[in-house]
């Protein structure tokens, strides 16, 4: 009877342990909730983040956001791992709370560096596209050659795929393609200054051959002026302007004549040699200059001397102002040539010997270039 | 006294039961796996908003699960259906991936064919073209601008075969506005000259 007393004692003592334990398990268990909100919080931030493409402007700050909210899971899945009551979400929700500050300074990083990049590639865009404005309105014209004008051509490649990357808001892509457009555009600018500045190099001989053209024709002679870079005939009487007509030259205008063959209009001071129509030439009507003269023949024999050109080249000749012109593209071996209406009034106003003077440009290069 | 005993083994035994409601690790790792074979086909390049969109669904999903882990009373049931929803989705999105690219690509094939086309038109334009003041040199710069075009258009297949497909896409969608717009000048050009004489 006592034992059986007993064991009923300890029965009740044990459920007595149990419920105070259970009660206290209790306690302990709704004070220890697990931090669902703040992971939340973080989560739905990163997601937004991701959305804005913050991880593309602010890489390490968003990184680091993302390594927080990781490491908050982990420790969340290593306190869940422990014994319930044993179990402290106080750090899982301390990493979490880190990780949400950090997804916020990183989509203002990334705003910030976006709106930077953005103005950064705006505002090198529209200087491209002055780049490209200047470069077509002083150069493109220009006997600049294949290669130049396909650095040119790829240059405005890479500066349209920049505009099209730029409008798909991919900036840092957009100022790739415009750092590629920048040498291109740059490396033909220079190149094309560089050929310019050389043809310019002649400048002084043509300022004093334009103005004995002037002084020739002041003291009553008819003057043929031809301007390269107008690609026109200014046909001078009595010092002054009195017609002025388009003219073709050869392919390779930019430059002096040199050699047989060179594409090239010499330039310098001629006169009509003879003056050939009908049969006396394919051109329509031709007046033919007296190149070489012995300018032209002391030029090239240094130039043979300085082993600069082969000594078989040949000088050339047969320089004309001829008819057949009018096409728009320069297209003769060196010869002059212009529409046949206006041959016929050229034709009409040049005798044998009536000077021909013939220069690269009559404006110096600063004055092209303004 | 048996009674009482068997009461309580039965109620310990069901606790424990309850308490420790399997754990849907396998769908886990087959849900975290889906969405790396997602990456893996470039859906975070190609498809990214769907792609974001099932990454955080697996981040829910998981939050959801260690919330669980944390009650006395887990059940799993609906956290294994949701892994199990986003490995299909993965898997769907790994398809619709493919998918995307080989419309690009496609797009960027028929890019190609309409920009060849009309680089043919563009030569047989400026072979036709009014000569203008600047002649020659104009008529050189259009060139230069077509043979251009054929430059960066026979980049593309290289591209394409790298994956690199955005990266292709900007440069035909920029051949192409090049081309039409040489195309589009030179018509101008020609209907002048046309109403002229």
């Amino acid at each position: 009877m006592k034992a059986k007393k007993l064991t009923r004692l300890l029965i009740y003592f044990f459920l007595a342990v149990l419920f105070a334990f259970s009660g206290y398990a209790i306690i302990i268990y709704t004070a220890n909730k697990p931090p669902v909100e703040e992971i939340n919080r973080a989560r739905e931030a990163l997601a937004s983040a991701k959305g804005k493409k913050t991880g593309k402007y602010a890489v390490e700050s968003f990184k680091k956001a993302e390594k927080l909210y990781n490491d908050a899971i982990a420790e969340w899945e290593y306190q869940n791992r422990q014994f319930f009551m044993r179990r402290d979400f106080s750090f899982t929700s301390e990493l979490a709370v880190k990780s949400y500050n950090q997804v916020m300074s990183s989509v203002e990083e990334a705003d910030e560096s976006r709106m930077k990049l953005k103005q950064d590639a705006e505002h090198k865009l529209a200087l491209l596209k002055k780049q490209i404005e200047y470069f077509e309105k002083y150069y493109k014209n220009l006997a600049l050659g294949s290669s130049i004008l396909h650095l040119f051509s790829k240059g405005k490649t890479y500066f349209t795929e920049a505009q099209i990357e730029f409008k798909r808001d991919e900036y840092v892509q957009s100022l790739r393609s415009i750092f590629r457009a920048e040498q291109k555009l740059s490396q033909a600018e220079k190149l094309a200054f560089f050929k310019l500045t050389e043809f310019y190099n002649n400048y002084p001989g043509w300022q004093e051959n334009t103005r004995l053209a002037y002084n020739l024709s002041q003291k009553g002679q008819i003057v043929f002026l031809i301007d390269k870079m107008e690609s026109s005939l200014i046909v001078l009487k009595s010092g002054k302007e009195f017609k002025t007509f388009a003219v073709e030259f050869g392919e390779n205008w930019m430059g002096d004549k040199a050699i047989k063959g060179d594409k090239a209009t010499p330039e310098g001071i001629y006169k009509v040699q003879t003056k050939k129509s009908n049969s006396k030439t394919k051109y329509y009507k031709a007046l033919l200059l007296n190149y070489p003269n012995k300018e032209d023949q002391k030029q090239y024999d240094e130039l043979v001397r300085l082993g600069r050109i082969s000594k078989n080249a040949g000088i050339g000749g047969l320089v004309e102002i001829h008819g057949e012109g009018g096409k728009g593209v320069h297209w003769t071996d060196g010869c002059i040539a212009l529409e046949n209406g206006e041959m016929d009034i050229v034709y009409r106003l040049g005798t044998v010997n009536t000077p021909v003077i013939i220069v690269g440009s009559r404006k110096s290069m600063e004055e092209y270039l303004n | 006294m048996k009674r009482i005993f068997f009461v309580l083994t039965l109620f310990a035994a069901a606790f424990i039961f309850v308490c420790c409601g399997k754990l849907p690790q396998a769908e886990l790792d087959g849900a975290k796996a889906g969405i790396e074979l997602a990456k893996t086909a470039q859906a975070d390049m190609y498809l990214e908003t769907d792609f974001f969109a099932l990454q955080d669904s697996l981040n829910a999903t998981i939050v959801v699960m260690e919330a669980r882990k944390s009650k006395m009373f887990a059940n799993y049931n609906d956290v294994t259906a949701k892994l199990k929803e986003i490995t299909e989705q993965a898997t769907e999105l790994v398809a619709k991936t493919e998918t995307r690219k080989e419309e690009i690509k496609s797009e960027l094939v028929s890019a190609q064919s309409a920009i060849t086309a009309l680089q043919e038109e563009n030569h047989q334009l400026l072979g036709i073209a009014p000569k203008g003041k600047e002649g020659k040199e104009a008529l050189d710069a259009i060139k230069a601008d077509i043979d251009g075009i054929s430059i960066s258009v026979s980049e593309v297949p290289a591209l394409i075969e790298n994956g690199d497909l955005l990266n292709a896409q900007t440069k035909i969608k920029a051949a192409q506005e090049k081309a039409l717009g040489i195309n589009t000048e030179l018509k101008t050009v020609l209907e002048k000259y046309m109403k002229k004489s």
